[in-house]
């Protein structure tokens, strides 16, 4: 294949060898270096064989050593089809002019891809990335990965880990989230206080409390509001006559569950205007070049309420090679306003489906609920959704501890 | 003499344990089944024929015999002979 392509370069002729001395004009050619392949004899004295085009030049003088004749049969390879083509411009240098082109495109980056995100959006790193000089289009030299790895790292606390890399075109962007909700504080909390109380985080009544360390100040059973210590991280050392000879301090360590009671309310209006679509459509296409887009004209009035759908594909050449050229379709669907007056049945699954919702956030934060008392009621123009949850969860948190003096030790000194 | 002297000359091309291609000039024929032959360190072409053709090379002459037979290529010390080979014969 090498070998062709090197013959196609250098170009070669297809020759009709005759006379009577071809085997000495064979030999002769190789004497002097020349290369000669596919000698097929064609008949009496008579014999086909390619050559170069460069040994051709000096082929002469064999032909009339050896009395022989060649003629051309076939001229191949690129010497020859550039002579042919020689007064066609436009097109090589369009060529010419597209591979520039594409070479010009892939020393900036034309695709942000981003992994590992689950609460930090797509569009905030994206933003946060052209911020910092490594946006859509940015030159490749100019992007300095391991600083926007370090940053990111900085700027975005929930990000324990990141990795970017350049493939092609293709800016990736993974990075590894800290999804411990406490998991940052906790340690925040251990370096700035070395000593904590559990205190309630919440309005509640003691359901059990199972303490590891420190002195419990709050039993089963008992009301707290939040603030309140339950459990201390002090312990009282007293001395015969029952005085605080000192303090011992440890940091308290405790399972705490309180019935928290939460208060529910909705209004859910009785006439809502709904937005409906009416199944009318219209499409205009467009390409986008470099930020410039393009679009087929819009052959239609436009509706009174609608909204819009864009759905565009980037033209990329490999899977790492992508342009900066963008080609879709933009949707403008119809819709019209309708009003619809909720029945009570009907306000009554709405609200339900609210509450459903409601009660399976709470549960997904770690609460287990007991017990639900919601009613609802027509007042006016609204259903009014109103009542209580009753749940249980755990209710301590950390505070650091007030550091007493021991009374009456500065008299003692004296 | 001049049989003697590449005797002499073989002699100490083995005890030198040398190559006796390069040493010697002598043909070195390659063959892919009867379809395909190699022949390096040749002198040239004496007779051309699609059923017969003789190659030079130091010392004797290769006759090869067969049908269709063609140079694929031919430079100045490698030939690549194709074709339906029947019988390759060495003549002094």
């Amino acid at each position: 294949m090498i070998l062709r392509i090197y013959r196609f370069l250098c170009g070669y002729l297809t020759l009709l060898l005759s006379g009577r001395k071809a085997g000495r004009f064979l030999n002769l050619c190789t004497r002097r270096g020349m290369n000669i392949w596919n000698v097929v004899l064609e008949g009496e004295d008579r014999c086909r064989l390619n050559m170069y085009l460069k040994d051709f030049r000096n082929v002469r003088p064999l032909c009339r050593k050896t009395k022989t004749r060649l003629r051309i049969q076939k001229r191949r390879g690129l010497p020859f089809v550039l002579y042919r083509y020689r007064k066609r411009v436009i097109f090589p240098a369009a060529f010419l002019a597209a591979a520039g082109l594409l070479f010009f495109c892939s020393r900036f980056v034309w695709k942000i891809e981003i992994d590992g995100n689950s609460r930090l959006s797509d569009d905030t790193i994206i933003r946060y990335l052209e911020e910092n000089n490594a946006g859509f289009g940015t030159a490749k030299k100019e992007i300095d990965l391991e600083k926007l790895e370090l940053s990111l790292r900085r700027d975005f606390p929930q990000i324990i880990w990141a990795s970017s890399y350049i493939e092609g075109t293709r800016l990736v962007v993974e990075i590894q989230e800290n999804l411990k909700e406490d998991g940052g504080s906790s340690a925040s909390d251990g370096a700035d206080a070395s000593c904590t109380d559990l205190i309630a985080a919440k309005d509640a009544v003691i359901d059990s409390i199972i303490t590891r360390s420190g002195v419990p100040l709050v039993k089963a059973g008992d009301p707290v509001a939040a603030g309140d210590v339950l459990v201390s991280s002090r312990q009282e050392i007293l001395d015969d006559a029952g005085n605080v000879r000192e303090y011992f301090y440890q940091s308290a360590d405790a399972d705490i569950t309180g019935r928290v009671t939460y208060p529910y309310e909705e209004k859910i209006p009785a006439a809502v205007s709904e937005k409906k679509e009416t199944g009318r459509e219209h499409t205009v296409y467009f390409v986008e070049f470099f930020g410039r887009r393009m679009e087929t004209p819009k052959i239609f009035n436009d509706f009174d309420l609608f909204y819009c759908i864009e759905d565009y594909r980037q033209l990329h050449l490999t899977d790492h090679f992508y342009l900066p050229v963008f080609f879709g379709k933009r949707s403008f669907i119809e819709q019209e306003e309708q009003e619809k007056t909720y029945s009570k049945e009907e306000a009554e699954q709405i609200a339900a489906a609210h509450l459903n919702q409601f009660l399976s956030d709470l549960e997904e934060n770690g609460v287990s609920i007991i017990g639900k008392n919601v009613m609802i009621d027509k007042i006016g123009d609204f259903y009014q959704v109103s009542g209580t949850i009753e749940a249980s969860e755990p209710v301590g948190a950390k505070a650091p501890t007030e550091i007493l003096q021991i009374p009456g030790q500065d008299e003692e000194h004296e | 003499m001049k049989n003697r002297r590449h005797v002499n000359r073989e002699k100490i091309v083995n005890a030198l344990e040398l190559p006796k291609d390069l040493m010697l000039g002598t043909p070195c024929l390659t063959m892919n089944g009867n379809r395909e032959l190699l022949i390096e360190n040749h002198r040239g072409i004496l007779t051309y024929s699609d059923r017969q053709m003789v190659v030079l090379a130091k010392d004797i002459r290769i006759e090869i015999s067969g049908t269709g037979l063609y140079v694929e290529y031919y430079t100045a010390d490698l030939m690549k002979i194709q074709g339906q080979m029947d019988g390759i014969a060495f003549r002094p």
